[in-house]
């Protein structure tokens, strides 16, 4: 780091001894932050990081990550192979001249970027300095140009911006703003895009906030959530129609009924699929709910009898109101469907909204934080699991009932890949965060939508991957990360967002390999 | 604080026990951490486990607390008058009768907030029904309050109360060992396990926490506490249990026990203050 500014004034023992502690420390942080992210599915994973050693400088990470973006690239936009070939289309990619090509755009991306980070970094310092001692830093000359600059960013960024944010109504009136457009845009869209908004963001969005409460509040790793939207419309097929399904309800009900229903049976599920696997922790939960998952897929592919096998479902009535005075078909337009989705999402989040601040939602968050220490302090931590996987669940089978009734499915509409795509939609949006996970689906679903005709469907999670994989080092808390605990009410420089954190002890404590460690081994 | 259904912490006007260990044995393959440990300890008093690195008292703990589960032996605990057995329950029925621990190697929450990390607690004695908090009726605003109140009192106790919105991965060293107790203290226990709340704290710390767990014990509620530091020790405990290679090897006053040649043999060539220090 040698473009740093220098600071006058010090002598350079001082500052390189500063300097060289601000950099350990930062990168201590670092460190502690990856640990607790790793440790965050509730599994005590033992030591270790689980980074290679070359990847810890930040630059040389970025660098990787810019490369591996090339690579990706390339393989995306070059020729494909064959059942012959298979290797043609890697090779096809690679030749000298789009290699080169490739890997001089990765550097270029790389130092864009490192260029990007040192600027706001100069602005933020100097804007810290200039609000903190007003114009000395500026009088002492090094780096005075960007002063005026980072100056007004910093009283912009404190000022008005911060007043706004904390202030009373800013919460409900960006909400608002989000609801307005999501109400008034859409009508203006093509009829693809807009089924595009029910059946690939809509659905996924509210999958994405019931899959949260279960990674994201509880911190429990469940692969096999899937199975849940697919429990919602076979129930959903069962009780709406008497001959879509080789098997049906004795009596049917309007598809509205459905929710309820469905609701109530996926929860269930839930709790039968929790009761016995929610003791496992981490990794073992997440396969088992992974094999949960295939079950659900082959019973329905396989079960010809009782769901109709791989034909899968079609002619299910839609969704209708029939009061006396009302009549209101949803019929097969997408826009009508959208804005079902959209009352129930918003529905569903200020539900979870309240529920996160409550009681039930603290002692999420302690099981996800330290499930030990939970337990101990008298949080019932298998009940608490429990409700989350079946609110997880029901919400799931909420979104399974909008799908039914809105079109055809079959048992591959519920695969592992739409599992991992929920789950890709909660890291990317941000684990734990409401808005953040209806954002994600929108941006990546969207994103998948617009490319649909650039890039063949088949390539499409070679995208996922590469976004979650620059996600996770650029921005693992996901795109709109929860608020965490409300920052220090301290005014001045303590309040600024790098304050380094005084280190846990839990990793570095005497005796690592303690009794609580092993408590943990003994349950 | 309002009606609670799990026997609170209102100590007991009759004098007796308030813990009474008998004959625990704990083994890990060939491996015997506890055996044939008891003990028994008077209501209100503040009762300490001593003994080498390994002996078994962080066991013992663990055994109490439910976290692990002794082959052989009982434990029981009088909340009130009634007793209650301790072994076979798991950790949160224990910690929801009454009896509440801090840990060794310090278990906080630590992105959540000191008055959160106090709030877990506390709200373990509240009303039940997860739903409840879905609707802001006056009721659940009240008991919000008074959650927050009795939060906020738990800090101040423990002097804490000037970093109630920090996280409290952001506290330091001696900070996250009182946030712990405050936690404990949260879920109004009627018996506090403390499993070395000196370890790495500096001479005033110690004083304060010798103020502190006679402040506890002043609100009746009864201390065990595993602690290496034999003065500090002296300072608060009436009555000494020392472990060694999982039994007990003596018990009763400190300057008894400190004359002990049992638990001078013990201590041989491990002084007191070898886990001592930061
Ligand atoms: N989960 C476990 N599995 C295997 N052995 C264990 C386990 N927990 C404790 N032990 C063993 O039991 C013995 C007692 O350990 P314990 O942690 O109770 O000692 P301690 O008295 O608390 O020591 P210290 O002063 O170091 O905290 C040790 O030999 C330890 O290795
Ligand atoms: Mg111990």
């Amino acid at each position: 780091m040698k473009l740093r500014r220098p600071a006058p004034r010090r002598s350079p023992a001082v500052r390189s001894h500063s300097v060289r502690a601000r950099k350990a420390q930062s990168r201590r942080a670092q460190l502690r932050e990856l640990r607790s992210r790793m440790a965050r599915p509730g599994a005590a994973r033992p030591g270790g990081v689980p980074w290679p050693v070359v990847a810890r400088s930040p630059a040389a990470r970025r660098l990787g990550a810019c490369l591996f973006l090339a690579v990706i690239a390339a393989v995306v936009t070059g020729p494909s192979g064959d059942a012959d070939r298979p290797l043609a289309g890697i090779e096809g990619s690679f030749t000298p001249a789009r290699a080169a090509g490739f890997a001089a755009g990765g550097l270029a991306l790389w130092a864009l970027s490192i260029g990007a980070d040192r600027l706001t970094t100069r602005l933020r310092s100097a804007g810290h300095g200039a609000a903190l001692g007003g114009g000395r830093l500026a009088a002492l000359g090094g780096g005075a140009w960007v002063t005026p600059a980072g100056a007004a960013w910093a009283s912009f960024r404190r000022g008005r911006w911060a007043a706004f944010r904390r202030g009373r109504w800013s919460a409900p009136a960006g909400n608002l703003a989000l609801l307005a457009v999501a109400v008034a845009v859409p009508p203006l869209l093509s009829t693809a895009a807009q089924q595009a908004l029910v059946s690939e963001i809509g659905i996924y969005a509210l999958l994405a906030l019931g899959l949260n409460v279960v990674v994201g509040y509880a911190g429990l790793l469940d692969l096999g959530y899937i199975a849940f939207f697919a429990i919602g419309a076979y129930t959903t097929a069962y009780v709406t129609s008497a001959d879509a399904m080789p098997w049906h309800a004795p009596w049917q009900v309007n598809p509205f009924f459905a929710l309820p229903v469905a609701l109530v049976v996926a929860a269930v599920a839930g709790v039968v699929l929790g009761g016995p696997t929610l003791r496992l922790r981490g990794d073992y939960l997440a396969i088992v709910t992974l094999g949960f998952g295939e079950i659900v897929q082959l019973l329905a592919n396989n079960a010809d009898g009782v769901t109709g096998g791989p034909r899968g479902v079609f002619g299910l009535p839609p969704l209708s109101v029939d009061l006396p005075g009302v009549h209101y078909s949803w019929g097969l337009r997408p826009l009508p469907y959208y804005y079902l989705l959209v009352v129930l999402i918003v529905l569903v989040m200020v539900v979870f909204g309240r529920w996160e601040r409550s009681r039930t939602g603290r002692a999420w968050t302690a099981i996800r934080q330290d499930e030990v220490a939970a337990e101990a302090t008298g949080v019932a931590t298998m009940r608490m699991k429990l409700l989350a996987f079946a609110v997880g669940a029901s919400v799931s089978g909420f979104a399974g009932v909008v799908l039914a009734t809105k079109q055809f499915f079959n048992p591959q509409t519920f695969g592992l890949q739409s599992s991992l795509l929920v789950l890709t939609i909660v890291i990317f949006g941000g684990m734990g965060s409401r808005l953040g996970v209806v954002l994600g689906a929108l941006v990546l679903q969207g994103t998948a939508f617009l490319l649909r005709d650039t890039v063949p469907p088949a390539d499409r999670y070679i995208y996922f991957g590469a976004v979650v994989i620059l996600m996770m080092i650029f921005r693992p808390q996901g795109l709109l990360p929860p608020r965490g605990p409300r920052a220090p009410a301290s005014p001045g420089p303590a309040a600024a967002p790098e304050r380094p954190a005084v280190p846990t002890e839990r990793a570095g404590a005497p005796g690592p390999a303690g009794p609580a460690a092993s408590t943990e081994a003994a349950r | 604080m309002t009606g609670r259904p799990i026997p609170g912490p209102r100590p007991s006007t009759t004098l007796g026990p308030v813990l009474d260990v008998r004959d625990v044995t704990l083994r890990f393959g060939g491996l015997t951490s506890l055996d044939g440990v008891s003990l028994r300890q008077d209501r209100g008093s503040v009762l300490a486990v001593i003994g080498p690195n390994g002996a078994g008292k962080t066991s013992l703990f663990n055994c109490l607390t439910g976290a692990y589960r002794p082959q052989r032996g009982s434990a029981r605990f009088w909340p009130a008058d009634d007793g209650v057995e301790l072994v076979g329950r798991s950790p949160h029925r224990v910690a929801r009768l009454g009896v509440a621990r801090t840990f060794q190697n310090i278990r906080l929450f630590p992105e959540m907030s000191a008055v959160e990390n106090v709030q877990v607690g506390v709200e373990v004695r509240a009303r039940p029904g997860a739903l409840r908090g879905l609707l802001p009726t006056r009721a659940v605003r009240r008991e919000e309050r008074e959650t927050l109140d009795r939060c906020h009192e738990l800090l101040d106790f423990v002097g804490l109360g000037h970093r109630a919105e920090r996280p409290a991965a952001a506290l330091a060293y001696g900070e996250q060992r009182r946030l712990e107790i405050a936690r404990a203290l949260g879920t109004s226990p009627s018996l506090l396990l403390l499993d070395e709340p000196a370890a790495g704290a500096t001479a005033a710390e110690r004083t304060d926490l010798v103020t502190l767990i006679h402040a506890i014990a002043g609100r009746g509620i009864s201390v065990l506490l595993i602690e290496h530091d034999i003065r500090l020790v002296a300072a608060v405990a009436r009555a000494i249990v020392v472990l060694n290679f999982g039994r007990v090897i003596a018990a009763g006053r400190p300057d008894e026990v400190r004359a002990d040649p049992a638990v001078v043999e013990a201590y041989l060539g491990e002084p007191d203050e070898r886990r001592d220090g930061p």
